[in-house]
């Protein structure tokens, strides 16, 4: 790791004071955080605000989602994460290794943790898809993703993830909010929380859900910690309303709610002319017109059947298997193009088979959901890449850990989980292209050469989002919080262009 | 390699102050700027590291006061400490460098760079040190005159002089503070800004407009107390203020994570909190009943209840790593604990010494000590809470169900038995192939249930329990339910070969006869074999077995003669029933006595399985506190449970000088360590500085919108410092004095004159004091998420004031159903009445909320919550305009107008708007709502019923309704 902090050092340091002169930086220091004593020099440079809401809750309103600016010129300005919920195993679908073909079916000395436990040898079970080599860059992709394989000129493949938990509930909890301890703020919380959200009339992090329900600890996954609820992401369904109380009452016309609105800004007005001092009062005021921007602008956003028919075809609306998911990706698009800032897109739900998480049998599960997703998330890069949008946006693609190389059972193909080493993809928003980071060991059971915890990808997301993941930082519980825990985390600098 | 990148550019940093440093940049700080570099910069590090040795009143080390700059000038035993004409070359920096190998300081360590940059920043802009402060303080605060941990004095009440503004002490300390600058206490509120705000504040509720009403037109002196003593007194009392501590304890009712399973009876301890902020149970012994319910002089149901305060937390039934989530757990325990109860951020030194606070990890560990044996959340069983009388009513209904479900085992069994010899009796072969031939044919048993104490010597003189054949002609104890306590009489017909003499092999581990042709054989217990001769033919055989409290019986005999050897004559196997059913299916059907007798069993069957299924429910049992066997406390390094460092021993954190801990043995009958309750003991000890000050800030927070420490969870230096010091010892001072009473806290601070200000705005003030530090005036405030949702369903008549008990299911949204993996099994559901119930009653479950309730902000669950947030989001304007709650609520509302307003519209309006506003409504309210009601009829073509079900909803969403004055 200290090379790595070296690149950042000689990467990142600068040689004045983070583009200030000195005397700017020592009054900032004096004039604007007196009440956060001490939390480091580089924290304090006045680019971005602490704090938003302090814990008194008394401090003055400002729209908690209005942009910010970022710590530095940023690669990227959002974020679709694509969660294959569950754990796709990374041994079927982009960690080619050709060990395992040669040992399928032998039991072999090999460390493994799952949700069976520790185990010290397991019956290989050999890849069920014939890797090849893809574009000009030659990444191996299994024959589970023919579309994806066309596009890996455009992803770095992190292949040496490695995650603290190898269980749901708590690598669930680290992918998407960096611990395996509840109540910390997600991902998306992050980054709306630094950079605000470009379209005040939709939410700036949004999560779409699968079918089938939502992952293990459901909301959890979205929370916001400990931080305001503002922040938390939006659930955002592909058909029928898409955020929860948007539509009208049915019986009600948009005449006749535009004249309850009307009447009760009246009122609130009168309420407000003797209270002009309270901004919370206004700020209700026009979160009303906000909410009435919304009932249109969402229902736009979402409006499909705009889109013509080759880009429905592009993300494979136009099939049976692929139509949950191609809706969502292309939804995802469109969100991108009215500026939310962060999307996260779940492929599976509820348990079991619903998911990624293949224990009965590989073959079955992964040939199941990698069908439902592979031209889906394809046509999504090719058409963010068509239109412009890949160079700002970050797509990652991954679960919440990846699947051991040995069955779980004496028969079959199960897989346990794996959160030792598995693959994550980056592409998009600055991501160096057709690119792999990163070995496990030849069987790949364990991360050996250049291991990435997620932290590292967290780092990387808000780099490039143009925010020093070490000083993004909130005040909760006595401590400054990061994303990337006390200890902080670099970026995969390797994996960037 | 932790902090390495931020040590890099920190040095790097550093590098580049050093080369700015003998230019003029320094210079170019104002005096100000510098002064704010010291306070948030400087003063840490010097309090944190130096001031232990270099800040006492009197000897120093080495002669260096570290407390004035001319001290500092001045300089100690070796010389001036800091050289302004060459700053590098300062002795101090010398010495904090560790340049020397003899001078170092600090003694224990060297700094980290942080704090060498920042003293050598300091030195290089002229090393600039405040003089005085508000409160006379010293500027440097050694570890035990630091404010928070200062003894508690009760301080003098300031004099003032407009002291026709003091209504009591109170007012006076807020006085004293604004008379020493150009601002005035704003006017008193108006009567109705008042009642609204006296209901909110202690029931969480508006007022009725009677309420208003009379409050308006009883201009007796004493009314306004008189309305705090009838509203302290209500049960809502309790669910406002009750809800506020189950904020601070992060109380939910699921464990969070993956199965996010119920904490059972979890709610109980909602109740105890509502009831004993009702009762005005004293802090200490609320305070004392959490921590150590268990170990009281008195425990009653509800200190055990009390004690839920442990189990409150989420929980990972399935954790990577064991040991890590064990002291997750502990450290969640000490964290709440330390900041609810204490102010601290004890947790802060789980890894490492605190950065800031006097707290080590040494502090951390010994604070943890007192809770290391609590068993996680599985561990120990629930905890027994009920009145004898409840015991005993439970007792007697397992008892009647014992019995009831083993006479129908005895039936149960008696017509399998029958039911085979009858389907035997038509079939040649085997009628299942785990049957065994038995030498014994006719065989009858007779089963005696718990009716004597010792082996009988007849048995024929007893009834028996059941009695009936047994087709498998093998002796056996399955007739026997249960196996304790009870006697066996086999009787038939054993068929022997030939004359000769034959051995009977015996395992039997109960008390037993054998008797052949009426002679006794063997009496023995365990294995014997005895020899008789036997003639050929048929021979009577006759077992007696009693067993009294043996928990395996055994009985195992077989024969041997002859031309045999060992022929069993007991089984321990049973016939499958269900598949020997199944398999002669066809024969039963054609046999007509073998169908009735079949009916039967399924008839009595089904009766069996009714009666099992009817729960005697656990009414007494609480979700509570439990330790398991003492094992030593270790420091963990880094917060690594698997780098176990030296032991230690519970004790309090240093820096409040506590006394040594003492565990005293605690009597037999409790089965824990008695830490808790010495850690309780010190807790609520008069001497503590901080318990009271810690608790009469949150009351005044609760009241006045913020506290007078702004943090109320942190006292320590990273929190806010006290706008008002000397009023908070005073108040925690009165706190204790009163015992602990809560109640007493409201009483004077509402009859206060600062609690009576009103919210008007001064443009002059707020620009001298926008955040109003000095409280010239009362802060607005927005209704909380509960207090919004209990208004709304105050107001529409639906409010359903049922008290305590399992927590209710609101009606949620399919949506909002769907995010959870398992969205058909996820909430529960309600009868509507049970579901208007108040929110505090509302299902808390971490990993679903209720829309309305968290988007207004309730409090998150995961840690504890000081202060709630206050947003104001679109979405929030969307649930209010198209939920179904409000729109179904609106809908009652209009009806309520309609029925109870007056047969005359614009009284429809007036009704309604008063009961929303808690006034009487002006003329030009009203007429603006029929104006409304017009328009939408004539532009909407909406009738006019549906017009005044849209003024309902609009008035549901007025801000005058979401927020107090």
């Amino acid at each position: 790791m200290s090379s790595q902090s070296e690149t950042y050092k000689t990467t990142k340091s600068t040689s004045n004071f983070c583009g200030q002169t000195r005397r700017e930086f020592i009054g900032n220091i004096a004039g604007g955080f007196a009440s956060l004593a001490l939390t480091g020099l580089l924290s304090t440079d006045g680019f971005l605000e602490s704090q938003v809401f302090a814990e008194d809750g008394v401090t003055p309103y400002q729209n908690p989602l209005s942009p910010k600016p970022s710590h530095f010129t940023p690669k990227a300005k959002r974020v679709i994460f694509l969660f294959m919920y569950g754990g796709p195993s990374h041994v079927d679908t982009f960690d080619y290794k050709p060990e395992l073909i040669r040992l399928n079916d032998k039991t072999v000395q090999v460390k493994t943790k799952g949700r069976g436990g520790e185990r010290n040898k397991g019956r290989i079970v050999g890849p069920k898809w014939e890797f090849k080599q893809y574009g000009e860059s030659g990444q191996w992709v299994s024959g589970l993703f023919p579309h994806i394989a066309t596009c890996v000129d455009d992803i770095a493949f992190i292949k040496s993830m490695t995650a603290d938990s190898p269980l749901h509930g708590s690598a669930m909890l680290m992918m998407n909010a960096g611990r395996i301890i509840s109540g910390h703020p997600s991902l998306g919380s992050w980054v709306n929380y630094g950079l605000g959200s470009e379209n005040e009339n939709l939410p700036g992090y949004v999560v779409m859900l699968d079918r089938t329900g939502g992952p293990i600890s459901g909301a959890k996954n979205w929370s916001s910690g400990y931080m305001p609820a503002v922040y938390q992401g939006t659930v955002f369904r592909s058909e029928g309303e898409p955020i929860l109380n948007l539509k009208r009452s049915e019986d009600v016309s948009d005449s006749e709610q535009r004249r309850l609105l009307d009447y009760l800004r009246k009122y609130n007005s009168t309420h407000l002319s003797k209270r002009t001092d309270n901004t919370d009062l206004a700020a209700r005021i026009s979160s009303y017109e906000l909410a009435y921007k919304m009932q249109s602008a969402a229902p736009e956003a979402v409006d499909l059947d705009s889109e013509p028919e080759h880009i429905k075809t592009l993300y494979g609306i136009d099939q049976k298997e692929t139509e949950e998911y191609g809706k969502k990706c292309l939804l995802a698009r469109r969100l991108v193009e009215r500026g939310v800032r962060f999307i996260q897109v779940y492929s599976g739900g509820a348990h079991n088979d619903d998911n990624w998480d293949a224990h009965g049998g590989i073959e079955r599960n992964h040939n199941k959901h990698a069908k439902a997703t592979d031209k889906p998330i394809a046509g999504l890069l090719k058409d963010l890449k068509q239109r412009g949008l890949l160079d700002e946006t970050i797509v990652v693609w991954g679960g919440e850990f990846g699947r051991q190389p040995t069955a779980e059972y004496a028969k079959g193909t199960g897989r346990d989980h794996n959160s030792y080493g598995f693959t994550m993809w980056i592409a998009g928003g600055g991501i160096k292209g057709g690119i792999s980071v990163g070995e496990t060991d030849e069987l790949g059971s364990a991360a050996v050469i250049n291991p990435f915890h997620v932290r590292n990808l967290h780092a990387t997301i808000l780099h490039q989002l143009g925010i020093d993941p070490n000083r993004l930082t909130y005040f909760h519980g006595g401590l400054d919080q990061k994303l990337v825990g006390v200890e902080g985390a670099e970026p995969i600098w390797q994996a960037m262009s | 390699m932790r902090y390495i990148y931020q040590v890099c550019i920190r040095l790097l940093v550093f590098l580049c102050i050093l080369t700015f440093l003998n230019t003029s940049y320094a210079d170019d700080l104002n005096h100000d700027q510098k002064i704010e570099f010291f306070h948030t910069k400087v003063k840490p590090v010097l309090e944190q590291n130096c001031i232990r040795c270099h800040g006492g009143e009197t000897e120093v080390k080495g002669g260096l006061h570290l407390t004035s700059r001319e001290k500092i000038l001045e300089g100690g035993h070796y010389g001036a400490a800091v050289s302004l004409e060459n700053p590098t070359e300062s002795f101090l920096l010398e010495m904090v460098g560790y340049s020397q190998d003899t001078a170092q300081m600090p003694p224990d360590g060297k700094l980290d760079d942080d704090s060498l940059e920042i003293l050598a920043e300091w030195i290089n802009i002229g090393l600039p040190y405040p003089t005085t402060t508000d409160d006379d303080q010293p500027i440097l605060h050694t570890e035990s005159d630091y404010w928070a941990y200062r003894a508690l004095k009760r301080p003098n009440v300031p004099s003032v002089q407009n002291t026709d503004w003091v209504r009591n002490p109170i007012d006076a300390f807020i006085l004293a503070k604004l008379e020493q600058t150009s601002l005035t206490p704003a006017s008193p509120a108006s009567k109705q800004a008042l009642i609204r705000r006296v209901y909110y504040d202690l029931t969480g509720l508006p007022p009725s407009p009677d309420a208003v009403e009379a409050f308006l037109n009883n201009t007796a002196p004493d009314a306004y107390e008189k309305l705090i003593d009838t509203l302290l007194q209500s049960t809502q009392y309790g669910e406002k203020w009750g809800r506020h501590w189950l904020d601070l304890v992060r109380y939910a009712e699921t464990n969070g994570y993956e199965s996010d399973s119920d904490k059972p009876y979890i709610w109980r301890y909602r109740d105890y909190v509502i009831n004993s902020f009702n009762d005005d149970k004293p802090y200490d012994e609320f305070i004392k009943e959490q921590l150590a319910g268990d170990e009281l002089d008195t425990v009653t149901a509800g200190t055990i209840i009390a004690t839920g305060y442990h189990k409150l937390g989420v929980w990972d039934t399935g954790p990577a790593d064991r040991k890590l989530a064990r002291y997750d757990y502990l450290d969640d325990i000490v964290s709440t604990t330390g900041q609810v109860m204490l102010g601290m951020t004890i947790g802060c030194a789980r890894c490492h010494d605190h950065k800031i606070d006097p707290i080590s990890t040494q502090d951390y560990y010994s604070f943890l000590a007192f809770f290391h044996d609590i068993t996680p959340h599985n561990g120990g069983p629930l905890a027994d809470i009920g009145t004898p009388e409840q015991k005993t009513e439970r007792d007697r209904l397992l008892t009647e169900k014992r019995i009831a479900e083993e006479k129908f085992h005895d039936e149960l069994f008696r017509i399998q038995e029958d039911i085979k010899i009858e389907l035997a009796k038509g079939h040649t072969e085997p009628i299942s192939p785990e049957i065994k031939v038995s030498p014994i044919r006719d065989l009858t048993y007779r089963f005696y249930r718990g009716v004597f104490e010792q082996f009988p010597n007849d048995f024929n003189a007893l009834e028996p329990t059941a009695e009936g054949r047994l087709f498998s002609n093998l002796f056996t104890l399955t007739p026997a339910n249960p196996k304790k306590n009870i006697g066996l009489v086999f009787e038939g017909i054993l068929q022997v070969p030939e004359n000769a003499i034959y051995t009977f092999h015996q395992n039997l581990n109960g008390e037993n006869r054998l008797i052949l042709d009426g002679q006794l054989v063997s009496e023995l217990s365990g294995n014997s074999d005895t020899q008789i001769t036997l003639s050929a033919g048929d021979v009577p055989i006759r077992l007696e077995f009693f067993n009294k409290d043996l928990d395996k019986p055994n009985l195992d005999i077989s024969w041997s003669g002859p031309n045999f050897t060992k022929q069993p004559l007991s089984t321990n196997a049973s016939i499958n029933f269900g598949k020997l059913l199944n398999t002669h299916t066809d024969y039963i059907k054609s046999n007509e006595s073998l169908k009735s007798l079949v009916n039967k069993y399924n008839e009595v069957k089904q009766q069996r399985d009714q009666r099992s299924r009817q729960r005697v429910p656990y009414v007494h049992q609480a979700l509570a506190v439990s330790e398991k066997s003492q094992t030593p406390t270790h420091i963990l390094r880094r917060g690594n449970p698997h780098l176990v460092g030296r032991e230690v021993k519970p004790a309090f954190p240093s820096v409040l000088n506590p006394s040594t801990v003492v565990i005293p043995t605690l009597p037999k009958e409790i089965r824990s360590s008695g830490k808790r309750r010495v850690f309780a003991e010190w807790v609520v000890d008069a001497d503590n500085p901080l318990t009271a000050r810690v608790m009469v800030n949150r009351i005044w927070q609760y009241h006045f919108g913020r506290g007078i420490v702004r943090s109320s969870n942190d006292f320590g230096l990273l929190g806010t410092p006290p706008t008002h010091p000397v009023l908070l010892d005073w108040l925690a001072s009165e706190f204790i004095a009163s015992g602990w009473r809560i109640k007493a806290m409201h009483k004077l601070i509402m009859t206060s004159n600062t609690y009576l200000m009103s919210t008007q705005n001064n443009p002059k003030f707020l620009q001298l004091d926008a955040n109003n530090d000095l409280f010239w005036r009362f802060n607005m405030r927005r209704l909380a998420a509960e207090e919004l949702r209990d208004s709304v369903l105050m107001i529409t008549g639906k409010l359903n004031p049922k008290m305590g008990g399992p927590s209710v299911f609101p009606e949620l949204p399919e949506e909002v159903l769907a995010t959870a993996s398992r969205p058909r099994n996820v909430w529960g559901k309600s009868p509507p009445e049970e579901a208007n119930r108040r929110s505090v009653y509302v299902k808390v479950k971490r990993s679903l909320l209720v829309p309305i309730l968290n988007q207004f902000d309730q409090a998150n669950t995961d840690s504890t919550c000081p202060v709630r947030f206050s947003t104001t989001v679109p979405t929030q304007s969307l649930t209010m305009l198209n939920g179904k709650f409000i729109n179904d609520n609106a809908l009652s509302f209009a009806n309520r107008m309609r029925n109870e307003g007056g047969a005359d519209l614009k009284e429809q309006v007036q009704f309604g708007l008063r009961h929303v506003l808690c006034r009487e409504p002006e003329q030009v309210e009203i007429q603006q709502a029929l104006t409304f009601m017009q328009e939408l009829q004539q532009h909407d073509s909406v009738s006019s019923e549906v017009a005044l079900n849209r003024f309902a909803l609009l008035a549901l969403n007025l801000n005058e309704f979401i927020f107090l004055d």
